[in-house]
């Protein structure tokens, strides 16, 4: 596990990290990676977990050296952080004038509400849930601003999203930037067929992301919970470590209410999925208070995917890659056998309008059945 | 146009300022890139965007600093031509 002995060091560092971003002093508590790797090493590594500017931020403090090899990366992750954070501005003010209620997901609200500095989270986009209802609206809005709808991934057209509390990607018409519209906060078809998170809850409990502001955050627990959701559903591929530190920062910035978090996961069933990146997050970042809930998640199934995630593996950076081998995985992650079936018997032969809004066109179920087959789209 | 040290230095508009450390980045809104500022480029930026003229933020980082006042001149120069050039700061009358 380069460049690490084993991997407690790497957790130890990690947990410390997940302590720099809430607390400021901080202390290293006679923390010294140095003496275990070479500064090259780390600085190395925690570009590749996307901890850059969080690294940076301990080290220029404590260790001159590797704050010289982040330096670079920390810039740009905080430049970049700056025009999202001016994006959201933006588009905050323009929904305001529209009264469009919006609520920032992810990134950009954990960045600016958990992390004592926005620029130690790097974002990529800017993830922001509209009610269905308010959609037409806010994409109009978008437009206005100089926003053009973009294409999404192949095999997820817009009518698709819609149904699968999905996102419509919008990019500027000059410049980049990346600003997603999401119909809810659970997207996908995994939580349409075996999950019933209740949104109107988060949305509900959901809160102003400052005093004065129009934009709205999720609740610190439903924001953990939101978080683990999508490094589940995303099968621990992209930045998964970034999004456990995510998890950390929350847990050490919130008292959370952990038996109340787990009475809303096993209600909404996603005991399994959410429950597998907290335990994950916990040995990797060390979540307050959270070690006795470490044992509700179902204890072999757990057992069976904690060597599929493992911290080794995931502080190597490797996820489960194979189209198969994803789509055990997300079967794994349903809290009840009959859910797993049903996801196996819809991906198979789904509903008459998911065809329709998934091809756009007439298609036959065999058609569809055997594009599954050939090409593994589902 | 040759500046004067009476002349005052403003931060261009669309341009957004952060900290790192004791570090800064510049970010021209307009063009999307970044200007990175090292500690002593940081507390120029700091002091000619808030002191009347560009020879009082000259005299504040003197006195402030052991420099040799002829280098710190060049230094200076040399950072608001860069910064001027770039569209981050623009210099006037005060």
């Amino acid at each position: 596990l380069r460049p690490w002995r084993d991997d407690r060091d790497a957790r130890r560092l990690l947990s410390f990290l997940a302590g720099v971003a809430v607390d400021d002093p901080f202390d290293a508590g006679g923390l010294d990676p140095a003496s275990i790797a070479h500064h090259y090493e780390i600085a190395d590594w925690l570009a590749r977990l996307d901890l850059a500017g969080l690294g940076y931020a301990w080290a220029v403090r404590a260790e001159p050296r590797l704050a010289e090899m982040l330096r670079g990366a920390a810039m740009g992750a905080a430049a970049a952080n700056l025009l999202h954070l001016e994006t959201l501005r933006r588009i905050e003010s323009a929904f305001a004038a529209e009264r469009i209620p919006m609520i920032v997901l992810k990134g950009a609200a954990i960045a600016g509400t958990a992390y004592r500095d926005p620029g130690m989270r790097p974002m990529t986009d800017v993830d922001i849930w509209i009610d269905p209802d308010d959609m037409p609206r806010a994409m109009v809005a978008m437009g206005e601003l100089g926003y053009r709808q973009a294409a999404g991934l192949p095999g997820r057209p817009h009518a698709l999203q819609r149904r699968s509390d999905g996102e419509v990607p919008f990019r500027p018409t000059e410049g980049q930037g990346l600003v997603e519209l999401h119909y809810g906060p659970f997207q996908g078809w995994w939580s349409r067929r075996t999950a019933i998170p209740d949104a109107g809850g988060l949305r509900r409990r959901a809160r102003p992301l400052g005093p004065g502001r129009h934009a709205h955050g999720l609740a610190p627990d439903d924001a953990l919970v939101q978080t683990a959701f999508h490094v589940a559903v995303n099968q621990f591929g992209q930045s998964p470590v970034r999004g456990i530190m995510d998890l950390g920062v929350l847990a050490r910035r919130h008292a959370v209410d952990w038996t109340q978090v787990w009475e809303r996961l096993r209600a909404w069933r996603l005991a399994m999925a959410v429950g597998l990146v907290l335990n994950a997050a916990d040995r990797l970042v060390g979540l307050p208070g959270y070690a006795a809930q470490a044992s509700r998640t179902p204890a072999i199934r757990a057992a069976a995917l904690s060597r599929v995630v493992s911290p080794r593996r995931l502080l190597a950076g490797r996820a489960p890659s194979s189209g198969l081998a994803r789509h055990l995985f997300m079967l794994t992650l349903a809290d009840r056998k009959r859910d797993a079936l049903r996801l196996i018997g819809r991906t198979l032969w789904p509903e008459r309008w998911w065809i329709d809004a998934r091809y756009g066109r007439p298609v036959s179920r065999a058609a569809h059945v055997w594009s599954l087959l050939a090409r593994g789209e589902a | 146009v040759r500046r004067s040290f009476h002349d005052r230095a403003f931060p261009a508009e669309r341009v957004l300022r952060k900290d790192l450390g004791d570090e800064s980045i510049l970010l021209d809104l307009s063009t999307e890139t970044y200007f990175g500022l090292n500690a002593s480029g940081r507390r120029l930026w700091e002091l000619l965007t808030t002191r009347p003229s560009i020879g009082d933020a000259f005299d504040a980082f003197l006195a402030e600093f052991d420099v040799d006042e002829e280098q710190l001149e060049r230094d200076l120069d040399a950072l608001i031509d860069d910064l001027v050039s770039r569209g981050l700061l623009r210099t006037g009358h005060a």
